[in-house]
This record gives structure tokens, C-alpha cells and sequence, in this order.
């Protein structure tokens, strides 16, 4: 995919980063990206707003639990310095996409970043941080506490973590060694989760103070930052030494210690769980799985009950299958609406000449709703609410304007481009008027103030 | 009526999908004579469903891998059509293009995936983890289509 490719390619050349640089890249990055991923957002609430507000929650949640949860975990180093390696090559993604589809963004834009860092990444083995921080969060906080206690016996976990913090070059090598890397970065970050903000943390040692731990730690880490970065990469320097011989992926650790560290999942293993590099993985995938199964879970009505993930792909499926019935059937009514009722010609035609004169001076022929945003806004702002409404007054002024020898007359008098859009917006503007009576161009010019809804106003 | 209302958004998917929906509906109403008969009417209603099916993945763009796969097997259909226009595509066949579409499926992690990947378009070759993805995106603008389309159609219908 494209989107894969691009990835790809930008951690590659992030590879080639020194660490340094690449940490102060995404630190400014990532303040620029959250900017852009909380205006990203904004578009969620029309986009949704059939949905429940869990949906928009959901995603607003998702992404700022993610990242405030991240620096709030104080998990040392390590959690501190994700959010930067993330951003690092997601918001370049970002900034193609946001490049890419003019404004056009979606709530699931800063979602979908997220996601395609997950599909990225765990296709790597790696996992983002970011879809799963509330519950790394919480291993964090049990493995920083363990590993801060009892070093000798948390030898292994902190090997892996170690190791799995300083794997940069995942992406270069196989699935097999990107798990051995991501492992070692989980004993990276937890050496210096042991001896930093962590510290801070010592007394609450369960998993069941995360919550507090992790306010407690927000206003502490966004003022720490960049400290603990400096910190950071010291004690990755010093790592290296110590798990060369730990573990048997100290191989790959040491030959990654030096080049530049790229955006990885960190986890950790719980407390007695298994620390296999392949078990750690797996868990991650499925903790992603869950996570988009509940996102699921709230698109589809009716399936808080639902549990498991069998039944829950039942209800999905039907609910798409309803859905796509749903559109065959509507497109069966629009077929059978016959809209050549009575049509008043000359008005339209009238219509038509005023909308499009002031219509071809803003309307570039364009699919692309960008191009179009003054005089469109009303008027599909009038279609909606028209619809919402089902006066007959303007169903029957869109009927009439959508007939095609109305079209016909239109088509001889103007190019063939501006045809269709300007009639368009003309049936829009007509409906817009009809709805509103005098309100609309009052509504219109409220909005953008624009000469063309003046005229609108005299037709009336 | 009221001015609270107008809030909507122009480049949000709904707009989006509404303008181009509407457009290619305009279209079809142009080229169309009278429906008289129920093959024209079934006729005319799977181009309206196929508009508001191509409206909605050109609305939503390349950046979801089901637009994608769903824009290439309208766009090869249609090749498909200009040489064999005798050809009625049923419901039939189009369930069984969007089975083709996609290469075969590698993992099956959960049972009911496979189900999953034959109806969203281009779920054929995607992991599980991105099926759900899209599987999520895709609801939402199935959503936002019907919506669109019961606007419309109570739009015309009040006066029949």
C-alpha cells in the first residue's frame, strides 16, 4: 500500500539519523503533531454526529490518553522518549496525508495515522505506543516498580527491555530479530525507568495506582522532557555494555546501540508472564485486536452486551450487511422517484443565469469540495437540513431544477464544465431558498458574506 | 429556518459524498427515459446503487485500502461494460466481484473473518488487524451514504 511504502521509507531514512538529531526532530515534532492531530479532530463531530458521543470520545480518548498517557507514565526514559520516535515518522505521515487530502481530514485522520503506525509497526513486530497506551501504561508501571526493587531478579524482563529500547533499524531486518529488538528495548527502558522518574514513583508498587501515578506523573514528565531525553541516551550508551552479555539477542542490540533510535512500541512483560519475545508480541496484537474490537463495538448499535469476539464479528457482520441492503434499497426508492414533475423553466432558467454569474467567478470546475467552500457551504447546508426538514417546498424546487431538460437548456447557454456544478449548486441554492424563505440568504450571508447569495436574496 | 443548524462542515466525507452523489445522480436522470418497465427500473436502481457506491469511495479517497479496492473494480467494470454492454450484472455477480477483487487470504485469525473480508470491499487480502480498521471506516460512511441518500429521497419523495 502506499501508505505502507511511505512509512517504510521514512523510517528508513530515519535510520540514518543520528540519535541526537532525530530526538530533537520529533521532540518539536511532536507538539507540532499533537497541533495537528487535535485539529484534525475537529471535523469528527459532523462526520459523526449520528454516532453517540462515545465514538468521538472514543477517538479524541484514544489519541490524547494515548499521548498524555505516554508522557504521564514517567516510566523513566522510556515512555518519555515513544512519543517523540512515534512522531517521528508519523508525523511526516501525517503531514503527507494532511498535504495530500486539502483539509479534508476526518476524525479517523489522527486515528488512522495511529492505526497505520500500528499496521506498520506490528507488521515489524514493533507495536505503537500510541493504540495501546492505557495498558502499556499499567505494564510500565509494574515493571518499572519491580525493576526498581529487585534488579537482580528482574534480570531478564530488564534484558528485554534494554535490548528492545535500542533496536532502531527494526525495519531493516526480519520479523524474527525486530521482536529480539523490541524485547531489547524493553530492558533499556527499564533501567532508566528504575533510576528516574520512576523513583518518584516508588511507594505505589501495584498495578492498581497506575491511574494515580500516571496524573501524578503528567505534570512532572511535560516538565522533565526533555531532561529525562538527555538522561536518556546516556544510559543507552551505557547499555549496551551491561546487555551485551545478558541476553542472546545482545548481538543485534549492540550493532543497533549506535545507530539512531526510530519510533517502537516499548512493552513490557507483566509480572509473571512470559517474556518470549514472540508471547510479547502476540499479547500486543491482541490487545490491539480488543482495542479496535470496542472501537467496533460502539460503531455497531446495540452490542455493549455482546462479548467475545466470535459473536461480536456476528453482529458486525450484519450490521454492514443491513447497512448495504439499506443502500439498495434507497437507491431502489431514488430510482422509482420520478423527477420530471411540472418544471417552470424560465425561473429556474433565471435562477440558474443570476447563480451561475456570480457562480462562475468562484466555481472552478472541481470535484474537490475545497475548491468550492464558500458558496457550497450553504447550499449543502441547506440540502441537509432540507432533507432533514421534507417541506415540499423544496423538493419540489429540487425537482424541478433536476430535470434534465432543464439541464438541457442550461448545457446550451454555458460550457459544458460549469454546467453540472453550477446547476447543481443552483437546485441547492433554490432548495436553500425555498426552506428558508427570507431567512437564507440572510443565514448565507451570515456565513460568508459573499456577493453571489446577495443575488440570491433579489431572486427572492 | 433555523440558523443553529447550519453548521455543516464542506469538506467533511458527508458533503463530499453529497455533492458527488448528487451530481452522478443528476447525470443519470439526464441520460434516463422514463422508467416504464421493471428491468429498466431494476436497471436504473443498480446505476444508482453503483453511483452511490463510486460517489462514496471517490469521496473517501486512496487513503482507505476499501476505497481503493472498490474505485479499481468499478472503474475495471466499467471497461468491462463499454465492450459487453449486453451484459445485466446482477446482485449475484456483484457479490462475486467483490470476492475476486484482492488476492487470497493469508491469515484467518478469528472464525467469521473470512465473512467479514467478503463484504467490505478489498478485505480479501488484509490482515485481521487491518480488516477491523476498515471494517470501522467503512461503517461509519455506509453510515454517512444512507444518511445522504433518506435526505434525498425524502427530499423527493413528499410530493408523489
Amino acid at each position: 500500500m502506499d501508505e505502507k511504502d511511505d512509512f517504510d521509507l521514512e523510517k528508513r531514512s530515519a535510520d540514518h539519523l543520528n540519535y541526537h538529531s532525530s530526538k530533537m526532530l520529533s521532540e518539536s515534532q511532536f507538539g507540532a503533531a499533537n497541533d495537528l492531530k487535535q485539529s484534525g479532530l475537529e471535523p469528527t463531530i459532523d462526520i459523526w454526529r449520528h454516532q453517540n458521543s462515545q465514538n468521538l470520545g472514543f477517538d479524541d480518548s484514544n489519541l490524547h490518553a494515548s499521548r498524555s498517557g505516554f508522557l504521564q507514565t514517567g516510566g523513566g526514559m522510556m515512555p518519555q522518549t515513544l512519543p517523540e520516535f512515534p512522531t517521528d515518522s508519523s508525523f511526516i505521515e501525517r503531514a503527507a496525508r494532511f498535504s495530500c487530502f486539502n483539509g479534508g481530514s476526518f476524525s479517523d485522520l489522527g486515528n488512522h495515522l495511529s492505526f497505520s503506525e500500528l499496521m506498520n509497526l506490528s507488521a515489524n513486530g514493533l507495536k505503537p505506543a500510541l493504540g495501546l497506551q492505557p495498558r502499556m501504561t499499567e505494564e510500565n508501571m509494574n515493571e518499572a516498580a519491580q525493576v526498581d526493587q529487585r534488579e537482580v531478579e528482574g534480570t531478564s524482563i530488564k534484558e528485554t527491555v534494554v535490548e528492545f529500547l535500542r533496536a532502531p533499524s527494526y525495519e531493516a531486518k526480519d520479523s524474527d530479530s525486530d521482536r529480539q529488538m523490541e524485547l531489547s528495548m524493553l530492558e533499556v527502558g527499564a533501567e532508566p525507568a528504575g533510576r528516574k522518574g520512576l523513583g518518584l514513583k516508588k511507594r505505589k508498587r501495584n498495578g492498581q495506582d497506575t491511574e494515580v501515578e500516571r496524573k501524578e506523573g503528567a505534570p512532572r514528565l511535560q516538565g522533565e522532557t526533555a531532561k529525562n531525553d538527555s538522561e536518556t541516551k546516556q544510559k543507552k550508551d551505557q547499555n549496551p555494555s551491561t546487555t551485551a552479555k545478558a541476553t542472546k539477542h545482545s548481538k543485534d542490540s549492540s550493532k543497533n546501540s549506535d545507530a539512531a533510535n526510530q519510533d517502537y512500541i516499548h512493552v513490557r512483560a507483566r509480572r509473571g508472564q512470559a517474556t518470549n519475545s514472540h508471547s510479547l508480541a502476540e499479547r500486543v496484537r491482541r490487545e490491539k485486536i480488543s482495542e479496535r474490537m470496542k472501537f467496533l463495538q460502539d460503531l455497531v448499535p446495540g452490542c455493549n452486551k455482546v462479548t467475545g469476539k466470535a459473536v461480536m464479528l456476528d453482529e458486525i457482520i450484519n450490521y454492514v450487511q443491513s447497512l448495504q441492503r439499506q443502500v439498495e434499497f434507497l437507491s431502489m426508492k431514488l430510482a422509482t422517484v420520478n423527477p420530471m414533475v411540472d418544471l417552470n423553466i424560465e425561473e429556474l432558467l433565471a435562477k440558474d443565469i443570476h447563480q451561475s454569474r456570480g457562480g462562475q467567478s468562484l466555481y472552478p470546475f472541481s470535484p474537490e469540495m475545497n475548491m468550492v467552500p464558500t458558496q457550497l457551504h450553504p447550499s449543502q447546508q441547506g440540502l441537509v437540513q432540507v432533507g432533514m426538514s421534507g417541506t415540499e417546498n423544496p423538493s419540489d424546487a429540487l425537482r424541478r431544477t433536476i430535470n434534465p431538460q432543464l439541464m438541457a437548456m442550461n448545457g446550451a447557454g454555458y460550457k459544458d464544465s460549469n454546467q453540472i456544478p453550477n446547476v447543481w449548486d443552483n437546485e441547492l441554492n433554490n432548495a436553500l431558498q425555498m426552506n428558508f424563505g427570507n431567512g437564507a440568504p440572510f443565514n448565507s450571508q451570515e456565513i460568508d458574506g459573499s456577493v453571489p447569495h446577495g443575488h440570491m436574496k433579489v431572486e427572492l | 429556518m433555523d440558523n443553529q443548524k447550519l453548521s455543516t462542515n464542506p469538506t467533511s466525507l458527508k458533503t463530499r459524498f453529497a455533492l458527488r452523489f448528487i451530481r452522478s445522480l443528476t447525470r443519470i436522470k439526464m441520460a434516463n427515459t422514463p422508467v416504464s418497465s421493471m428491468g429498466t427500473l431494476r436497471k436504473r436502481s443498480q446505476t444508482i446503487k453503483l453511483a452511490a457506491d463510486c460517489s462514496m469511495a471517490s469521496a473517501v479517497g486512496s487513503k482507505r485500502s476499501w476505497s481503493r479496492s472498490a474505485l479499481l473494480k468499478i472503474r475495471s467494470r466499467a471497461r468491462l461494460h463499454a465492450f459487453a454492454k449486453e451484459k445485466v450484472v446482477t446482485k449475484k455477480k456483484k457479490k462475486c466481484n467483490r470476492r475476486d477483487v484482492g488476492e487470497v487470504v493469508i491469515q484467518q485469525e478469528v472464525m467469521g473473518a473470512n465473512e467479514l473480508r467478503q463484504i467490505v470491499p478489498g478485505g480479501e487480502s488484509m490482515e485481521f488487524l487491518n480488516l477491523l480498521k476498515e471494517t470501522a471506516h467503512y461503517i461509519k460512511c455506509l453510515n454517512t451514504q444512507v444518511e445522504v441518500m433518506q435526505n434525498i429521497v425524502d427530499l423527493y419523495s413528499p410530493s408523489t
